[in-house]
């Protein structure tokens, strides 16, 4: 163990809950509708900790899904309204894939432009992260080392062992939330256990990027052409569920919603989806990205190679939401498989020119 | 806006075609709910609010229900030409909606099965407005969403260019965090939702309620029908039900109607084709 701070075991989370939502507006990952969601939690509430591959990520806390970004009134000059954002936030039993998406919205947000709304949650935020001791069927996470377990970048850290939980604090917010909490302290034998179930997580993980991470890059360059871009495409329903599931999207809108009065207003904000036609119009109406097979190719490829050139983090963490929430399962290889899965989509570019034989290579259909 | 004094109130008239009328029936609920915005409008028309007529020039004309009889084409072009700004009101006025039905069977039978003396009426197929005249703003859904009516009225008055989505429902959808409900593989019950190929506006009102979305708000931008209808047939759904999904709301529009053919190859009765 790298911290330098202890271990503790923890009998059941409540007590831990209740600690944090004394102090926080705490998040953690409930059940809903038969999936797992991030919502306000309540020191009663049943959290699922273990892969928990919630609908929305983690990120609609920090950035939220509408937002006003401030109110305006004209009257005499100009006059704005900004919200207060210093509340206090929790984000508990997220992902390592998730924390390891927060750090690179960390450096679109915060690295050379910061945007002061997501930045100012996100120092306000206390991650109490749960290491995964099974990885869930959709997820590569092992592929870019975003899970199951998490080294670093958390406040507290919670693993799942056979008789409750064990408690790492990463920070000394994190140890000052648990001060006077009485708890346990970790024996040597509840550390062996961690090692052991991530250790059989890691290995019972089938699901792997068939190219090695810093390989992508080339990759894509030297498929940028490929037939396969082709087929694929063609079943994209362009619906924009893949990027908005995706805990590294970051992309939004801003737009001003002008009140009756015609004198006051809000600026608003709401995410906004490259695979979506109208996402890269500009004035009098040409587009960027007319063709389906464009905006596809553009969301893939963005993801697993442009972004770690933009940002030197990956812009995929494999945590397999866009393979569950696509609704296109085309056929592949004699099976059905999510459209928007990228391992997939890599095996179909890894597939010789000549299997699709001599069909010309169309640029998809027009929009 | 062309013409349109924004310092005065909009001078409007509402007018009803082939339709329920319900489009009307959530205009009288949105003032209740909306007075504020309804301020901005003075109607000079409107026969289910008030019974006296106004002879007045109008600037607005709000036009609900589709085109069924030769009369209602001579009525659209006269309101045109008075109107400086003309809005396809609701389903049935940007694409037929449920009236547009009988537009997939004989015209003869469907009028058999209603008149006890077909010869005593004047029926052609339901069209929609722009099929007649040129429409500057479609609100579209059965019925009107509240905020997007909000929007295009504070928009018009404002003169500016209205936010009106074009992307699909899914986005609305999943953006509140809701279950999809087309994908339940292993799931309960299986449905055939419209969503990645509807226009989204409805803040995805059914979906969010756990029932599939039946299309009302007609085709987005660039949907990919072969693919809906490829999903439906792979969840085992009939190709009758697929015909009836499609043609429920907004058959008449080029794309659902693609869909709706997708099965039979025949050429729909009603096949319409936008200018490029």
């Amino acid at each position: 163990m790298k911290s330098k701070f202890e271990a503790f075991k923890l009998k059941n989370l409540s007590i831990l809950i209740e600690a944090v939502s004394q102090k926080y507006r705490t998040y953690g990952p409930v059940a809903k509708d038969g999936e797992h969601a991030f919502e306000i939690i309540e020191p009663e509430s049943k959290l699922y900790l273990g892969c928990a591959v919630t609908m929305l990520p983690a990120k609609y806390i920090l950035q939220p899904v509408w937002q006003d970004l401030f109110s305006f009134k004209l009257g005499d000059g100009f006059q704005i309204e900004e919200p207060r954002l210093d509340e206090k936030l929790a984000i508990f039993g997220i992902s390592p894939c998730d924390v390891n998406a927060l750090l690179a919205l960390d450096q679109v947000f915060g690295g050379k432009f910061v945007d002061p709304y997501y930045w100012k949650r996100r120092e306000n935020t206390l991650i109490i992260a749960a290491n995964c001791t099974e990885v869930a069927s959709e997820s590569f996470c092992t592929s870019w080392n975003t899970g199951p377990e998490l080294h670093s970048n958390y406040d507290l850290l919670l693993t799942e062992l056979s008789d409750g939980y064990l408690l790492e604090i990463g920070s000394l917010e994190g140890e000052n939330v648990i001060v006077g909490l009485n708890l346990i302290k970790a024996t040597q034998a509840d550390l062996n256990e961690k090692m052991a179930r991530l250790d059989s997580a890691r290995t019972n993980a089938k699901k792997k990027l068939p190219v090695a991470p810093d390989d992508l890059h080339q990759f894509f360059r030297e498929r940028f052409d490929h037939p396969a871009w082709v087929p694929n495409s063609d079943v994209c329903f362009s619906c924009g569920n893949c990027t908005i599931v995706c805990p590294t999207c970051y992309c939004f809108d801003i737009r001003d919603e002008i009140m009756p009065s015609r004198s006051t207003g809000v600026r608003r904000s709401e995410w906004d989806s490259c695979q979506l036609l109208e996402f890269a119009e500009v004035g009098f109406g040409a587009n960027f990205r007319r063709l389906r097979i464009d905006r596809f190719k553009h969301r893939t490829i963005h993801k697993l190679s442009w972004m770690k050139q933009q940002y030197g983090l990956t812009g995929c963490v494999g945590c397999g939401r866009c393979v569950r929430w696509c609704p296109s399962w085309p056929e592949r290889r004699g099976r059905l498989t999510s459209l928007a899965d990228p391992v997939e989509i890599i095996a179909d570019l890894m597939e010789p020119l000549d299997k699709y034989g001599t069909a010309e290579i169309s640029r998809g259909e027009a929009a | 806006m062309a013409g349109i004094n924004t310092n005065n109130r909009v001078k409007t008239a509402v007018f009803k075609f082939t339709c329920c009328a319900g489009c009307q029936f959530a205009l009288l609920y949105f003032f209740d709910q909306l007075p504020e915005t309804l301020e901005l409008l003075d109607f000079v028309y409107f026969k289910m609010a008030r019974r006296k007529e106004l002879d007045e020039p109008y600037d607005l004309a709000l036009i609900e229900g589709g085109i069924s009889t030769p009369e209602h084409i001579e009525q659209l072009k006269r309101i045109r030409k008075q109107a400086k700004i003309l809005v396809a009101f609701g389903a049935c006025a940007a694409h037929g909606g449920v009236p547009s039905i009988k537009d997939w069977q004989r015209e003869l039978a469907v009028e058999a099965r209603v008149y006890p003396d077909p010869l005593l009426i004047s029926s052609i197929k339901v069209s929609p407005v722009d099929e007649f005249v040129k429409v500057d703003h479609y609100l579209r859904g059965c019925p009107i969403d509240e905020v997007e009516f909000m929007e295009l009225i504070r928009s018009i008055a404002a003169g500016k260019k209205p936010y009106i989505r074009e992307h699909p429902v899914c986005v609305e959808c999943k953006l509140r965090n809701n279950i999809c409900i087309l994908l339940m593989r292993e799931g309960v019950q299986e449905s055939m939702c419209l969503g990645p190929v509807t226009r989204a506006g409805c803040r995805a009102v059914c979906t969010s309620n756990m029932r599939a979305c039946f299309g009302c708000r007609g085709p987005m931008s660039n949907p990919n029908i072969p693919e809906m209808v490829r999903t439906f047939k792979g969840k085992g759904f009939s190709p009758k039900d697929i015909e009836m999904r499609f043609t429920e709301y907004s058959g008449l529009s080029n794309e659902f109607s693609e869909g709706a053919r997708a099965y039979y190859g025949r050429k729909a009765p009603y096949y319409r084709r936008k200018a490029a």
